[in-house]
């Protein structure tokens, strides 16, 4: 499996990149069956979600997909009426965040390691603590941030007018 | 005696080179652009030992030919697959041993609206996973019941005996002391 693109984050006015996927269980839980079309292999599960953390609380305020048909989904299509951003009450678990430079590049899923970890715990959508983890220190030329080194893109299927 | 060892050495040699022949395939461009992408260019002992690979496997089958030749047999035959029987162990994370407190609909319903500031979630029961929540009460008939269930991290559940991460907190829908159906509202 390639290492694949990460969830966006945005908090206290900064973009991180986030190795977690908060959204894959709405969509499992929630009975929609839902498939999105594939077009890299830095991104198997079909889309990309962004979120926003505001007074505490994580909200999901962006998705980019297209069906297998290949029509652009937003937010609108998944959650009709919530364009603006969605309270994510689903979200009881830990996301990492990881921050700095690349110390390990590994072609698989979020397995790359950086200088730093910062983990962000949630309770039904609460922020309710974060903690910031060292793993050492890269090389003066190592790559700053989240990346993905490979995929192999290619087109959604043009959607029929 | 020579002549023996000259003898299982050269079949050895041509074995070994059967097999390399056998097996050689060289990497595109494409495979060696992408493992230059990955790990850039490689040292100069890790090429060296990478071409050391095929003449000393070479020499090890020429003397060693006979195990070779075993194994380069037992290779092409196909393997006889014991079919591994798929151990459905549980088909829902909730299990009777974890089930609590029996709760009505009713209730269940009111203790879970959620508000927001920003009005960024719908003030039906479970908010934005009020579909999964309907569709399962739509599984519910007369005489079942539902109760609250937990069920604790390192639980083993479904097919393959994946392990949970974290405890794990639902609604299981009861029909005679037999588990039909689940509905989970937070991801773990």
């Amino acid at each position: 499996m390639t290492a694949q693109f990460s969830e966006r984050l945005s908090w206290n006015g900064k973009k991180l990149a986030m190795c977690s996927e908060p959204l894959g269980f709405w969509l499992s839980a929630n009975g929609r069956n839902l498939r999105f079309a594939m077009s890299s292999t830095a991104c198997w599960r079909g889309y990309i979600g962004s979120w926003k953390i505001i007074n505490d609380r994580l909200y999901l305020v962006g998705f980019e997909a297209h069906s297998e048909e290949g029509a652009p989904l937003g937010i609108e299509d998944l959650f009709p009426g919530y364009e603006k951003g969605v309270f994510a009450h689903w979200v009881t678990r830990e996301v990492r965040c990881p921050q700095g430079k690349m110390l390990d590049y590994v072609h698989m899923g979020y397995a790359s390691t950086y200088e730093m970890d910062l983990y962000l715990t949630f309770s039904r959508g609460y922020l309710v603590s974060k903690r910031l983890e060292t793993n050492g220190k890269a090389k003066e030329d190592s790559a700053e941030g989240y990346g993905v080194a490979a995929h192999v893109s290619f087109p959604v299927p043009k959607e029929d007018k | 005696m020579s002549l023996y060892l000259m003898l299982y050495a050269g079949i050895g040699i041509c074995i070994g080179m059967a097999m390399f022949i056998y097996q050689y395939r060289s990497s595109s461009d494409f495979e060696r652009s992408i493992a230059e992408a990955i790990h850039g260019r490689r040292s100069w002992h890790y090429r060296l030992r990478e071409r050391l690979v095929i003449p000393c496997t070479i020499i090890l089958i020429a003397v060693c030919w006979p195990l070779a030749l075993l194994l380069l047999i037992k290779e092409l035959i196909p393997e006889r697959r014991k079919d591994v029987e798929a151990i459905v162990e549980y088909p829902f994370i909730a299990r009777n041993q974890f089930l609590f407190e029996e709760k009505s609909l009713k209730n269940i319903e009111a203790e879970n609206i959620y508000s927001d500031p920003l009005d960024a979630v719908p003030k039906i029961p479970f908010g934005h996973l009020n579909s999964g929540w309907e569709l399962f009460k739509s599984k519910m008939r007369d005489g079942d019941k539902v109760q609250v269930f937990k069920t604790p991290k390192n639980t083993t559940y479904g097919k393959y005996g994946s392990s949970l991460d974290n405890d794990v907190h639902g609604y299981a829908l009861v029909r005679n002391e037999e588990i039909i159906a689940e509905f989970i509202y937070e991801s773990n």
